[in-house]
Formats: C-alpha cells, sequence, structure tokens
C-alpha cells in the first residue's frame, strides 16, 4: 500500500472526487433535458480496494438488496472499466412510469419483469452514458462502449464476482446515489477500474489542478 | 467498392446513418429492400419526414442521447415492437403486420473525435417473436379443448375484477358444470367423455359473444368471465346456454346421450377479490347441482351497486 | 478588500477557487467545508461576499443559502457548483443567491461575478 503509483494522495482522492461530481453535474444537466429527469445529486466517493473487497464493499452499500435489479456496462478506452447501476428494493420498477404514455401502445398481455427490464437497459444505458462519458470527457478521454446487460436479484452479486475477480489485485471504485426526483427512484452508480489506469489517472488529474497552481 | 461497403450492403442487417440534423447520410441495401425505399430517394431526407410516426419520444430521446454522450443505446422490440415500419416479410403476417425489430444506435466521430453523426442497426426478430407468440399463446390454451386454460382465466379474472373497479362497469362470471360426468366416462368410456368436453366447449364458444372470455376451468368444469355484463343479462346469457346445451344430442361412436349442465351466476361486488367472486359462483353452482341439476343458479350482486 | 468566505467540502474545489481571486487585493478570506459552518461563520465573520457549494455532506448549500439569507436578507452569495440542472439553477435563484457560476472555476468569470458583488450596494 505504500507504493505511491498503487495510491491516491488524498489530494489526488480529493480532485477525482471533484471531478466526478462536476462530471456527474454535467451529466445530470444533459439528461434533464433529455429523458427530463431531475436528479438530486450526492456527493460523490471513491475508494482504492483490493478486487476481491469490490463485492463486499457494494454488499454494504446497499442496506436493502431485496428485489434488486442491475445494469452493467463495459468502457474502454484510457478511462477503463465496468460501470454498475443498481437499484435496489423494487425501485427499478418506478422508472417504468417515463415510458407511461408509450407504454399503452403496447397493448394487453406484457410481461411486467420483461418491461421492467427492457425499461431499465434503455433508460439505464443513458444514464451510465451520461455519467462515465461526461467523467472521461473531464479527464480528456473519449470512451467506448459494450452493449449494457441486464441482471437480476440472484445473478448480481454471481456477475460481479466473475467480473471483478480478475487479474489485477487492486481496483479503483467510484459511487454515487441517484435520486431522480419527480419518480422518488434512488439507484447507486459503481465504476470500477483495473489499477493499471492508475497512471494515467494520475495525469489526468495533475492536468485538471494545472490551471490553479 | 471497399471491403467495408461491401459488407455494408451485403450484411443481413438494416444500417442506416443520421447525420446531427437527423438527415439520413447512409441507407444500405437491405433498408433498401425491406422499406422499398431506395437509397438515392431517402440520402439527404430528413429520417422524421421519410418516417413521421418514427419520431416519438423515444426515438428522439435515444438519437439525442447518442449525440450528447456518445452512448450505445439500444431500441428494444419488447418495447416498441418495431421502428421503422416495413412489411413482415415472413409467413406470420396474419399475426405481426410489421417486421418486428431490435435496433441499435451508437455514436459516430471524426478524427478530433466529435460525434458527428449517429448509426443505426435494425435486426429482423420476426421469427423469434412469432415462437414467443406461440409458445404464450399455448400457455393460455387448454390441450384437449382449445379454450382457454385456468391459469389464463384467473389471472384475466383478475385483471377484469381490477377494471371493473377502476371504471365502474359491472361483471359478472358464469360457472359451469356437465351434469353426471362421471356416468358418461364410466358408461361410454374416457374418448367419449373427452368428446364431450370438446363438443360441449365448442357449443358454448358458438353461445358466449365474442368479448365474453371462456375456458375450462377443471375436469368438467368451465368458466366464462362477462365484463361489462349485468347480473340479470348475465343469467339471460346462462339460460340460453343451459337450454341449448339440453336440446341438442350427443353423438359419441354408437351412442346419443342427452347431456345437461348446471350454472352457477354471480355478478361483482365492491370488494371483490378473485377468491370471493369465484367462492360466491361456486355455491351457486352447487346449489343448482341440489336442486336437481339442469338449472342455472344466482347469487346476485349485494344490493349496493358497483360505484 | 474585502472579506470573503468560501464553503465547499471539496479542499481542491477551495482550492481551486481562491487561485481564481487575485492575490494582490488583499482580500480576507475564511473558509469551511460544510453549510453549518456557513451559517456560524456569517454572523461574526459578516463577509462581503460568500461563494458556496451546493452539494455536500451535512448541510447543504441550498439548506445554508436559505438560512444565510434568513440571518442577512442582503447577503450576497455566490453559488459554484457542479449541478448545472436548470431546476436547480432556478431554485438557487429563488433562494437569493446573487449569481451562479459552473465548476470548474475560470478565473475570468470569478473575478467578474466578484466585482459585480462587491460593486452592489448593500442596502
Amino acid at each position: 500500500m505504500s507504493n505511491p503509483l498503487r495510491e491516491l494522495t488524498e489530494l489526488e482522492k480529493d480532485a477525482l472526487q471533484e471531478i466526478m461530481n462536476i462530471g456527474f453535474g454535467r451529466a445530470a444537466a444533459d439528461l434533464a433535458e433529455i429523458i427530463n429527469l431531475h436528479v438530486i445529486l450526492s456527493v460523490p466517493h471513491i475508494a482504492v480496494l483490493q478486487s476481491d473487497e469490490v463485492i463486499s464493499y457494494i454488499h454494504n452499500q446497499i442496506p436493502d438488496t431485496t428485489d434488486m435489479s442491475m445494469i452493467t456496462q463495459f468502457f474502454s478506452g484510457k478511462f477503463n472499466g465496468g460501470s454498475f447501476l443498481v437499484f435496489p428494493h423494487g425501485e427499478g420498477r418506478k422508472l417504468l412510469r417515463i415510458f407511461d404514455g408509450e407504454m399503452a401502445l403496447l397493448g394487453e398481455n406484457y410481461d411486467i419483469d420483461v418491461l421492467e427490464k427492457e425499461t431499465l437497459v434503455e433508460v439505464g444505458n443513458i444514464i451510465i452514458g451520461a455519467c462515465v462519458g461526461k467523467i472521461a470527457e473531464m479527464l480528456g478521454d473519449v470512451v467506448t462502449y459494450a452493449p449494457p446487460r441486464f441482471f437480476s436479484q440472484e445473478q448480481i452479486f454471481e456477475t460481479l464476482d466473475d467480473v471483478l475477480n480478475e487479474s489485477d489485485s487492486f481496483a479503483i471504485l467510484f459511487k454515487t446515489v441517484f435520486n431522480f426526483e419527480q419518480y422518488n427512484v434512488s439507484g447507486y452508480l459503481f465504476l470500477v477500474s483495473q489499477h493499471s489506469i492508475m497512471p494515467w489517472l494520475k495525469q489526468a488529474i495533475a492536468e485538471f489542478l494545472g490551471p490553479y497552481e | 467498392m471497399n471491403e467495408y461497403q461491401q459488407i455494408f450492403n451485403t450484411i443481413n442487417l438494416g444500417l442506416v446513418v443520421l447525420d446531427r440534423e437527423l438527415n439520413v447520410t447512409a441507407w444500405n441495401r437491405w433498408m433498401e429492400l425491406h422499406s422499398g425505399m431506395p437509397a438515392e430517394k431517402v440520402i439527404g431526407q430528413p429520417v422524421c419526414d421519410l418516417f413521421p410516426a418514427l419520431c416519438d419520444n423515444s426515438f428522439i430521446r435515444i438519437v439525442k442521447s447518442v449525440f450528447a454522450f456518445g452512448n450505445y443505446a439500444s431500441y428494444s422490440q419488447k418495447l416498441h415492437k418495431y421502428l421503422f415500419p416495413m412489411k413482415n416479410p415472413h409467413g406470420s403476417s396474419a399475426v405481426f403486420p410489421r417486421m418486428q425489430q431490435n435496433c441499435t444506435f451508437g455514436p459516430i466521430r471524426n478524427d478530433n473525435k466529435e460525434i458527428i453523426a449517429v448509426y443505426i442497426s435494425v435486426q429482423d426478430v420476426t421469427d423469434f417473436v412469432m415462437y414467443e407468440h406461440k409458445l404464450i399463446q399455448m400457455a393460455k390454451i387448454d390441450g384437449l379443448t382449445g379454450i382457454y386454460n385456468r391459469r389464463y382465466l384467473d389471472s384475466r379474472l383478475t385483471e377484469e375484477i381490477e377494471r371493473s373497479r377502476r371504471h365502474g362497469n359491472p361483471l359478472s362470471i358464469l360457472l359451469l358444470d356437465i351434469d353426471h360426468f362421471k356416468k358418461i366416462n364410466d358408461t361410454h368410456g374416457h374418448l367419449c367423455g373427452d368428446y364431450a368436453l370438446r363438443k360441449i366447449s365448442e357449443l358454448l364458444q358458438e353461445l358466449v359473444r365474442t368479448s365474453d372470455i371462456l375456458g375450462r376451468y377443471g375436469g368438467e368444469e368451465f368458466l366464462c368471465i362477462l365484463p361489462e355484463t349485468s347480473h340479470e343479462q348475465a343469467v339471460v346469457l346462462a339460460e340460453r346456454c343451459r337450454e341449448q346445451i339440453a336440446t341438442k344430442p350427443l353423438a359419441c361412436e354408437d351412442h346419443q346421450a342427452r347431456i345437461t349442465i348446471s350454472i352457477g351466476v354471480t355478478g361483482q361486488h365492491r370488494d371483490d377479490t378473485l377468491d370471493s367472486i369465484k367462492k360466491r359462483a361456486d355455491d351457486a353452482l352447487y346449489q343448482a347441482k341440489r336442486e336437481g341439476r339442469n338449472r342455472v343458479c344466482s347469487c346476485p350482486a349485494a344490493s349496493e351497486p358497483n360505484p | 478588500m474585502a472579506k470573503i468566505m468560501i464553503i465547499d467540502d471539496s479542499l481542491v474545489a477551495r482550492m481551486s477557487l481562491k487561485a481564481c481571486i487575485p492575490k494582490d487585493a488583499g482580500h480576507e478570506i475564511k473558509e469551511g467545508n460544510d453549510g453549518s459552518v456557513a451559517i456560524e461563520l456569517y454572523p461574526t465573520f459578516q463577509p462581503d461576499v460568500t461563494f458556496m457549494d451546493l452539494t455536500m455532506p451535512g448541510v447543504d448549500g441550498m439548506a445554508a443559502l436559505a438560512e444565510i439569507r434568513k440571518l442577512d436578507p442582503t447577503a450576497r452569495v455566490i453559488i459554484l457548483t457542479a449541478d448545472i440542472q436548470t431546476r436547480t439553477i432556478e431554485r438557487v435563484m429563488e433562494l437569493g443567491a446573487f449569481g451562479l457560476l459552473k465548476k470548474p472555476p475560470v478565473k475570468d468569470a470569478v473575478q467578474a461575478e466578484l466585482n459585480k458583488a462587491l460593486a452592489t450596494e448593500k442596502q
């Protein structure tokens, strides 16, 4: 842990938090315009963890894991990693109301579970794209995305386990809590990057701080 | 043509590119084929002029998000059925007149990494949707009689109770049971019993209205949900069913059998649940059996009418 | 010379803002990392201008802004925030903020807003 490249200094961590904060703010402003979704922003959190701690960390962050659903999407660029948008306790279902008007066109006999999944994939993908895209932009990078995937309940931690127990022994974890005001929906966004991005990340932080020195 | 252009034009997938003003800048051969619109008529045109119905909320939302965030977006058949209205090219056009589509969107960037266009891929998933449709149909239908099964009846009745409560329309149900069915089975054999079940299902299906939902509820028991039907109208319909069945002799192999049915009728009460309304219909049916069968008994709705 | 209060939970945010305020003007600057500090400090320090973040743990900027305007209806509070959603901006202005700057701070914009605030006579 004493290896300076492995850890972020307090100043770097604070700067990264501020970068995320600004990234999320920009994402929220665009989301408000595009999907008419006003977000109550919270202070983002950053941690450098051992890979095998990530799951228990995420587990501890979410108070109630019943009826949970999750969208994952991987992104690659210099900023490289996975994003996990988690809606605990049936919160995801509330987002169906975004499609209220359009849902009427589907007629009868649709399966609410299927609709929840498809809605979360469609909306979650926009939310993830907005957040990751704006943070990458703040860090001077452009990322590309793999298609989003939906997981429910029991598959979630299994999936995280598969994804996170990779070779890298450390992971950088970014967390923020979302609250979509008019739908009263809360969700968590976790971004997990492999530790190998650290040198680039430190450089990007230095460039952000540059004009203020 | 370079190799990418060849792929673009021969791939079994619709490919479209839109610029920031939502003008079409590329339209592959697959799109020409299925839309019947040649590229030269489409290129340079605003996509919303070409397909006005397409520019609804979600399409615009997705295109805007891809331009703003550079994300990968999906537009699924499950939520939207299709994006581009095109003829169903398969044999299933009676069920799905339009080709069912899963679409994806993504950004196209210039050398400065600025997003200058959005691509759309269009996948024809009509065949899968058709299989799914068949499976869903099968899960609703009773194998022997071809009318709805118990599972479907229960879920529909739950919905209808809720709908009737919301809109304040009346709702009634009939519970029908073949009299002395065990005797038919015992004297004429199971084949005759099955035949009787099929024949009665057919007759009942002809007697009820198209808006009524008829199914086989158990062994020789049938349930018919009558939306927007008052208790009095339901009794009239039940009486007609009973009478028609009683007057039609059933021929099975060499036997001629007269079959009768007993029917319990009830209308919805204000606080009904699936179980409470079924319980009343069952009580009425039991009364009809006790009073000598081949008759209609009813458990009328409470004096307080449905709001 | 003026008295300036800077409230932000992020050290980097406070640093970057201070870097945008000219040093030779000799302004007296006090800092805090939470809305509750702002409310506590305001009556004793009596700043001419307050720069404040919105998203903070504890008492957030919205609540602190409302409280400060109650303490001093002429208080000049410039909100410096990452939250640039239209609805947020509307609320901040309704609460009586003097102005709103988006993060990260840019020297010219900070100085222009500061000068504007200092030029506005306290009624």
